[in-house]
């Protein structure tokens, strides 16, 4: 479960209303639109912005980047191949990065496995050994042999496994990392990373770059958390 | 007059006839295959960077995978996806919306795109007031007539009104097809056209209240509710010729729920062949490779039998496999599924024999396991006939889980694409209430409860789309919201995603209750097992 968190934020908060937000973009009256912004601006908590700060921003992919202790859940899922695998196994004892997909997510999936398969490139030949693995959150939808022609079209090599399992585990695996979000269309861009077994993990919400994760596995693999296998 | 200037006149008539058939239909055309698949005419890739400088497949490169098939964009996670088309683009509008998150950047107005600043906004990232987009926006390597072509095919976007949606009405239609029972025709339109009765809305806008546009007329997207009964009859081959005359007669919006007898597949193909969204049919034979515009519960028999399949390839039975099959569609339809289904997994061998109406032995000796497709037989009638092994059954074909005698309850199971007895209750309250509500007796509460389902889906991605009247719009939403519905079916769990078309993905196999034994211990989720193949 969540122990201590430590948040470094990078984004300026503020909020939305969910079918304001939406209501907004699809009023196609330019008058409609203008007057949806006062609305809006009725309900926004925060101040103005300074807007070349949040243009920089805009460029710069702004993550929020927590540690945190999570207990990996006891379950077994399924990979590619139709084996049954622990889960705590699929991680390993080393360095390794996990990730949520489901292979007919349209936005979020294709940029982080997108991300995940430069990360794979440019850790090929990496000292650390480092795996991957992404869990798909439509398990009954994601068979295994669905799965296996995503990580193909993915170009995923050997170090980054895909699992499905039964929706009940899906789920609790979810909760356990912190990234259950009530339905799948609702999933949020994680990507979770952790030195070893007994290690705090790293968890990564938004569109980390490439760059980023490979520097976080960096930072995890010269200085571990705790004493390497 | 003379010859020179007509024959000067009439080769002009022809340039212009000529290059005006080049360059509209095709360049949208091509924009169209650029848009949705990500490669354009001649089938090379739409070359797309995604962060990072990652060249993306064409799949993903291609813009409906995020703005989706019909332009409307949606909201995934975090991310705002907007949407495109004309009244959007080519006016001032918002950029940088965010939905309600953890990490929120204020939005600001950007000004209208023009032809330029689109392809430029393709090319660099950037939009008309020089702001970047946001960064899960890909940034693109266009040609010039690639660029042409996006930029056509995405004004044609949200153009026109779509069939069957008037002023105030909204023209919907169910299909019932010859053979069906008078019993299952009636259950069917009882439900529907109740449903649609209360679908009454005197006026489908309101007056603005605030801003510049104070009095002028919204249209909110209420409509009231016109259900058509679309019947078709004599050979499945002539249905789709039928339902186009009926059509032609009248366009509609979508189909919600129907009922056919023998396979749905000629009913989907008039479905996908004019872009009209089916939804939610009660059918056992539904096509099995569902195109954009058909939407179903589940795939029917063929499901049923693949999860027999999955369960005897990973669970081989210790002795022969035999496949029992009945005559009738169904039957015929199962057996074909499951045969072709233990091929594939690399099953075990399976034996097979008829079974007749008379339920004559199959003289196959000392099977282990007998699946049993047949609408007619019942698992005491065929244990009478001395068949031995364990005896599998679709309750499906059965209609309904039969209730055993102890000497063979243990020998028998079934597989049951529906959601468990105690747990029905539950799922169907509200169409209990409903019903009685409305003075309508509990006749065939299969038929009746997935026509329920089928109205309020559409009711409720009706709600959502609001005025933006697009068919592609609608499957997309429900893709989206299926899973979190208010109403619940008569299967254990349904939820789609982008471009999934059968909504429960699984079967129960489960051992049926024994005839007079204490309800307490009746309860079928002991020893159920959930197959997803």
């Amino acid at each position: 479960m969540k122990g201590n968190r430590t948040r470094a934020r990078l984004a300026t908060s503020g909020r939305a209303l969910f079918a304001g937000t939406m209501a907004c973009l699809l009023a196609p009256l330019g008058a409609a639109a203008g007057e949806m912004d006062h609305h809006h601006a009725a309900h926004s908590g925060d101040g103005m912005v300074d807007h070349g700060a949040h243009v920089a921003q805009a460029q710069r992919q702004a993550v929020t980047r927590t540690t945190a202790r999570y207990t990996v859940p006891d379950v077994t899922l399924t990979g590619m191949d139709g084996a049954e695998v622990s889960l705590r196994e699929a991680l390993g004892e080393g360095p390794v990065m996990v990730n949520f997909i489901y292979t007919t997510c349209t936005t979020v999936c294709p940029a982080m496995s997108a991300t995940f398969a430069a990360v794979q490139r440019d850790l090929a030949g990496h000292p650390g050994n480092v795996r991957m693995v992404s869990i798909s959150i439509d398990p009954e939808h994601d068979t295994p042999a669905r799965l296996a022609a995503y990580a193909r079209d993915q170009r995923a090599g050997p170090h980054w496994t895909f699992l499905t399992g039964r929706l009940a585990d899906s789920i609790l695996v979810q909760r356990s990392f912190g990234v259950w979000r009530g339905t799948k269309m609702s999933h949020a861009p994680v990507t979770l990373l952790r030195a070893s077994a007994d290690g705090e993990w790293i968890s990564i919400e938004g569109f980390a770059s490439a760059a980023q994760l490979v520097a976080e596995i960096e930072r995890l693999t010269t200085h571990p958390m705790v004493s390497q296998r | 007059m003379s010859p020179m200037p007509v024959r000067l006149f009439l080769l002009l008539l022809l340039a212009c006839g000529a290059s005006s058939a080049a360059a509209g239909p095709s360049l949208v055309q091509e924009g169209e295959r650029l848009y949705r698949e990500g490669v354009d005419l001649t089938g090379r890739p739409l070359v797309g960077f995604a962060l990072g400088g990652v060249v993306l497949p064409p799949a993903q490169a291609a813009c409906a995978s995020c703005h989706r098939r019909s332009g409307m964009g949606g909201i995934e996670g975090e991310i705002l996806v907007p949407p495109l088309g004309e009244p959007y683009l080519y006016q001032p509008g918002l950029a940088n919306v965010q939905p309600f998150g953890r990490s929120f950047t204020r939005r600001w107005k950007r000004p209208a795109y023009s032809d330029e600043t689109l392809a430029r906004a393709l090319r660099e990232g950037i939009d008309p007031a020089g702001q970047p987009l946001a960064p899960p926006m890909p940034r693109y390597r266009l040609s010039d007539r690639q660029a042409k072509a996006l930029i056509a095919y995405l004004k044609s976007l949200s153009r026109g009104p779509a069939p069957g949606v008037e002023r105030a009405t909204i023209h919907l239609a169910t299909v019932v097809t010859a053979g069906v029972s008078a019993a299952s025709r009636r259950a069917l339109t009882e439900v529907l056209e109740a449903y649609a009765r209360e679908k009454v809305v005197t006026d489908p806008g309101e007056r603005l209240q605030q801003g510049s546009a104070r009095g002028a007329h919204r249209d909110r997207g209420q409509r009231t509710w016109r259900l058509h009964l679309w019947e078709v009859g004599g050979p499945s081959a002539t249905w789709r010729r039928q339902l186009e005359a009926h059509y032609r007669a009248q366009p509609v919006f979508a189909v919600v729920g129907g009922i056919a007898e023998g396979p749905w597949d000629p009913i989907d193909d008039f479905c996908n062949r004019n872009g009209v969204p089916c939804l939610l049919p009660t059918t056992d034979l539904p096509p099995q490779a569902a195109g954009f515009y058909g939407l179903y519960y589940s795939r029917g028999l063929a499901l049923e039998a693949e999860a027999l399949a999955r369960h005897f390839t990973d669970h081989p039975p210790e002795g022969p496999l035999l496949q029992r099959v009945a005559p009738g569609e169904r039957s015929r339809a199962a057996a074909n599924a499951f045969r072709a289904a233990l091929v594939r997994l690399g099953g075990p061998p399976l034996h097979e024999a008829p079974l007749p109406a008379d339920g004559a032995p199959s003289g196959f000796r000392d099977p282990a396991a007998v699946v049993v497709w047949a609408a007619g037989v019942s698992p005491e009638e065929l244990v009478r006939t001395g068949e031995s092994g364990e005896l599998v059954f679709s309750s499906t074909l059965l209609g309904g889980i039969p209730e055993l005698p102890p000497a063979i309850a243990g020998r028998v199971r079934v597989i049951h694409p529906f959601v468990l007895t105690e747990e029905k209750p539950r799922h169907l309250a509200s169409l209990y209430a409903w019903l009685r509500a409305r003075g309508i007796a509990l006749r065939e509460e299969r038929v009746q409860a997935e026509a329920y389902f089928a109205a309020t889906t559409m009711d409720d991605a009706l709600r959502f789309i609001g005025s933006n009247f697009s068919r592609d719009y609608l499957l997309e939403q429900i893709e989206e919201m299926l899973d979190s519905s208010a109403t619940r079916s008569l299967y254990p769990r349904v939820t789609l995603g982008p471009g999934q078309r059968y909504a429960s993905k699984g079967a129960w196999l489960l051992t049926p209750p024994v005839r007079g034994a204490d309800p307490a211990s009746r309860r079928e989720q002991g020893d159920a097992i959930w197959i997803v193949p």
